[in-house]
C-alpha cells in the first residue's frame, strides 16, 4: 500500500481500530506504518490531536450573562402572563406559565439590577480574536476560586511550554506515560474545580484543588530535574 | 573542611572484591564488572556531620538511604546493568553531595549518610527507602513506593504520583510532616503520645484515624482537621485516589 | 446556597433531574444552579463551533432561554448533559442554517496538496499538542471541518450521529473529519515553526 492510500485511511484507522471492515486493509496499513517513518509520524500526530481534543480548556462566558438570561426569562413570563390572560390557553407552555408563580428572591433581583448597572465588558473569551484575559477561570461571582490561581496557572503554562519543546526528543513510551499521568491529574483537577465552584466557601474543596495544582507542578518539576 | 575522596569507576582489571567502607579512614576500592554484566559504582565523600547534604536524581531503580556508622562520610554504592547509564557524583564547594543518573537503565542505590544529614531524593520509577535519619527528608517518586522508617526528623516531605507512601517515626514538637500520593495509600505510624495538628484529605479512599483520639474541627469522609495534645507539630496527609491510615506505633 | 424561605432543599445536593423538575415548577434558584453547573460546557461548545465570542454568548443565552422553556419535557431517560448538548448543537446548527453557512465545504487546495506537503516535510517536526494552540487552531478551521471536528472529536458524537445532525452521509462526515485533523496538524506545525524562528 502506498503512502497516499494509507494517509487517507489514517483517521478511520485511528477511530475504528477494533471494528474495521476488512482485516486485510488493517494489516496492509500496519505493514506500511512499520516501514514508513513519515506515515508513522503522521499517525502519531493525528492521534495526539485526537487525544488532546478531549482535554481542551473550558471557557467561561462573562459574568453578566446569567443576569441577561434571567431578565429575558422574566420578561417573557410577564409578557406571556399578560397575553395568556387574554387568550385563556389552558394547556401548553403558556397555560403552564399562567398557572405558575415565579419567585425571584430579592437578592437575585437586586443582583440582576446591579449587574446590569455595572456592565461588565471584561471579554472573558480569551483566544478567539480578543486579547487573552486572565479572567478566564473566575466563577460566576467574578472572583478567583483560589486567590493565587492566576499565578499558579501562569507558572504551570510556562513550565509546560518549556517541557513541550523538549518532548520531541522523548521516545513514545516516555511521552505517552507522561501524558497519561498529566491527563489523569487534569481530569481530577477539572472535577474538583467544578465542585469548588458549586461551593466556593468549602475550605476542604479548596485544599483539594490546591493539592492537585501542586501535584501537577510537581510532575513538571520532576521532568525538569530528571533532565528529560 | 571538606574534601572529596576520589575513586575511579569500574575497570576491566582483575576482579578486586568490593569492600564497603564504614569505618573511618578507609578508602573505598574499585569494583570491576561481574560476570553477569552488572556494574557497580562506589564513591565516598567527606562531610561535616552537622552540615551533611545529599541529593540524588535517579531515573529508574531503588534509592535506599540509611544512617551510616561513619559520621563524617557519605558512602554511595550502586548497581546497574546498562552500560549506557551514567552515574555522576559530585560535591560542591559547600560540601553538598549530588548524585545524578542519566540514561535509561535501572540503578539501585545504597547510600550511608551521617544521621543528621538532610536529603533530597528523586526517582522517576522504582522505590525510595529511608531509614533511621534525623535530618530533613525530601523524597519524591513518580511511580513507586516510598518507605520511611525510624525517623527522628523535624521535616519530612514525601510525595508520589502513583504508589504508596509510608512513614514511621517520631513527631517532634516543631516538626512538619507532609505525605502525599495522587494515586496510592498514605500510612503514618506514629507514637501513641504524639502531639500534632492534622490535616488529612482524601478525595476517594477514605481516612482511617486508627486508635488516635483527636479534637476535631472537621471530620468528614473526605477531610479531617483536628489536633492532639498541644498540636505543635503539623501533619499533612493527602491522596486523590487512595486511602489514608493513621496507626499507633506498637 | 440557602433557600429563600420556602421549603426548597439546598439546590447543590440535588441531581440534574430534580433540578430540572424544580425549574419546571418555577424555581429560579434551581434553574440558576443548572446554569452554574452547565454554562461553561454550553458556552465552550458554542464558542468552538462558531469561533466568535459575541456570537457564542448570544447563542448561550438563547440556549438557556430555550432550555427553560423545554425543561419540563426532560424525563430523565438520558443523562441531562447529553440532552442539553443535543439541544445546544441543534440550536447552533439552526443558527448556521439561518445564516446560510454551508457545511460541506471542500478544501481549497485539495487533498493532493496536503499529501505532498507532508511527504516533503519528513519526520523532523516536533511532536506535541499544546491545548491552547489546538483551541486556537480549531477556530481557524473552515466552518464545515470545524463543525465535524468539534462534534466528533471534542464532543464525542459518533459519525452516524454527526451525519444525522448535519444531514449528510456518514462518508462525508468521515472525510470531513480527516481533512479537519490534517488541517489542524498543518496549523499546529506552522505555529511551531513561527515560534522557532522568533526564538532565534
Amino acid at each position: 500500500m502506498e503512502c497516499r492510500a494509507v494517509v487517507s485511511s489514517l483517521s478511520d484507522y485511528l477511530d475504528s481500530r477494533n471494528v474495521w471492515a476488512s482485516d486485510d486493509e488493517v494489516e496492509q496499513i500496519e505493514t506500511h506504518l512499520t516501514n514508513c517513518p513519515t506515515c508513522r509520524n503522521l499517525k502519531l500526530e493525528l492521534s495526539e490531536i485526537k487525544n488532546a481534543s478531549r482535554e481542551l480548556p473550558l471557557h467561561t462566558p462573562p459574568t453578566a450573562l446569567w443576569a441577561r438570561i434571567s431578565k429575558a426569562i422574566e420578561a417573557e413570563i410577564s409578557t406571556e402572563n399578560g397575553i395568556a390572560r387574554v387568550t385563556q390557553k389552558a394547556s401548553g407552555w403558556w397555560g403552564w406559565l399562567n398557572s405558575r408563580k415565579f419567585t425571584f428572591s430579592l437578592p437575585q433581583l437586586a443582583a440582576a439590577g446591579a449587574f446590569a448597572a455595572i456592565l461588565i465588558v471584561a471579554g472573558i473569551s480569551g483566544i478567539f480574536g480578543e486579547k487573552p484575559s486572565p479572567l478566564n477561570f473566575r466563577n460566576a461571582q467574578g472572583s478567583l476560586l483560589l486567590p493565587e490561581e492566576d499565578e499558579i496557572k501562569a507558572n504551570l503554562e510556562r513550565r509546560m511550554g518549556a517541557i513541550n519543546a523538549r518532548k520531541a526528543q522523548w521516545d513514545t513510551e516516555r511521552r505517552s506515560d507522561f501524558e497519561q499521568r498529566m491527563n489523569r491529574i487534569d481530569e481530577s483537577l477539572k472535577r474538583c474545580r467544578n465542585m469548588l465552584e458549586d461551593n466556593p466557601n468549602d475550605a476542604g474543596r479548596r485544599e483539594m484543588v490546591r493539592a492537585l495544582y501542586d501535584e501537577k507542578r510537581q510532575l513538571l518539576e520532576d521532568v525538569e530535574r530528571l533532565k528529560w | 573542611m571538606v574534601k572529596e575522596i576520589p575513586s575511579s569507576t569500574q575497570s576491566s582489571k582483575s576482579a578486586a572484591k568490593f569492600l564497603s567502607a564504614l569505618t573511618a579512614g578507609f578508602l573505598v576500592l574499585n569494583a570491576s564488572a561481574t560476570s553477569s554484566g552488572a556494574q557497580t559504582f562506589n564513591r565516598a565523600f567527606a562531610v561535616s556531620p552537622e552540615k551533611s547534604e545529599l541529593e540524588v536524581v535517579n531515573q529508574a531503580g531503588t534509592i535506599k538511604v540509611t544512617a551510616g556508622a561513619n559520621p563524617n562520610k557519605i558512602v554511595i554504592n550502586a548497581r546497574h546493568s546498562d552500560g549506557a547509564t551514567k552515574i555522576n557524583a559530585t560535591q560542591n564547594a559547600l560540601g553538598k553531595v549530588k548524585v545524578e543518573v542519566t540514561g535509561r537503565g535501572r540503578v539501585d542505590f545504597e547510600i550511608a549518610v551521617p544521621t543528621s544529614s538532610s536529603i533530597d531524593l528523586l526517582s522517576y520509577q522504582g522505590a525510595i527507602v529511608v531509614k533511621n535519619l534525623a535530618g530533613a527528608v525530601r523524597a519524591r517518586i513518580t511511580e513507586g513506593d516510598i518507605q520511611i522508617d525510624g525517623l527522628r526528623s523535624a521535616r519530612v516531605d514525601a510525595s508520589c504520583t502513583q504508589g504508596n507512601v509510608s512513614f514511621s517515626g517520631e513527631v517532634l514538637p516543631s516538626g512538619r510532616y507532609t505525605l502525599k500520593s495522587f494515586s496510592g495509600r498514605v500510612d503514618a505510624i506514629l507514637p501513641a503520645d504524639a502531639d500534632f495538628k492534622l490535616s488529612a484529605s482524601s478525595f476517594r479512599g477514605g481516612i482511617d484515624l486508627g486508635a488516635f483520639e483527636m479534637k476535631f474541627d472537621k471530620n468528614s469522609h473526605q477531610l479531617v482537621e483536628g489536633s492532639r495534645g498541644a498540636g505543635r507539630a503539623s501533619i499533612s496527609l493527602w491522596t486523590q485516589e487512595g486511602s489514608i491510615h493513621l496507626r499507633r506505633k506498637p | 446556597m440557602t433557600t429563600d424561605g420556602t421549603n426548597n432543599v439546598a439546590p447543590d445536593s440535588l441531581s440534574d433531574y430534580e433540578l430540572a423538575q424544580a425549574s419546571a415548577r418555577g424555581d429560579m434558584q434551581a434553574f440558576e444552579t443548572i446554569y452554574k453547573r452547565h454554562h461553561r460546557r454550553v458556552y465552550s461548545l458554542c464558542l468552538r463551533m462558531v469561533a466568535n465570542a459575541t456570537e457564542a454568548e448570544d447563542l448561550t443565552q438563547e440556549v438557556f432561554i430555550q432550555l427553560f422553556r423545554k425543561i419540563g419535557s426532560f424525563r430523565g431517560e438520558s443523562a441531562f448533559t447529553t440532552w442539553l448538548h443535543r439541544l445546544t448543537v441543534n440550536h447552533v446548527l439552526m443558527h448556521f442554517r439561518k445564516r446560510g453557512v454551508r457545511l460541506e465545504k471542500t478544501t481549497e487546495e485539495g487533498e493532493i496538496g496536503e499529501i505532498q506537503d507532508f511527504l516533503q516535510a519528513g519526520a523532523e517536526r516536533p511532536r506535541f499538542v499544546d491545548r491552547i494552540a489546538l483551541d486556537k487552531a480549531i477556530s481557524e478551521l473552515p466552518p464545515g471541518y470545524r463543525t465535524v471536528f468539534v462534534l466528533h472529536d471534542v464532543e464525542g458524537f459518533e459519525h452516524e450521529e454527526v451525519a444525522n445532525m448535519l444531514g449528510v452521509s456518514v462518508g462525508t462526515s468521515k472525510s470531513q473529519l480527516h481533512k479537519a485533523r490534517m488541517r489542524l496538524r498543518e496549523l499546529l506545525n506552522k505555529k511551531t515553526e513561527t515560534k522557532k524562528e522568533t526564538k532565534k
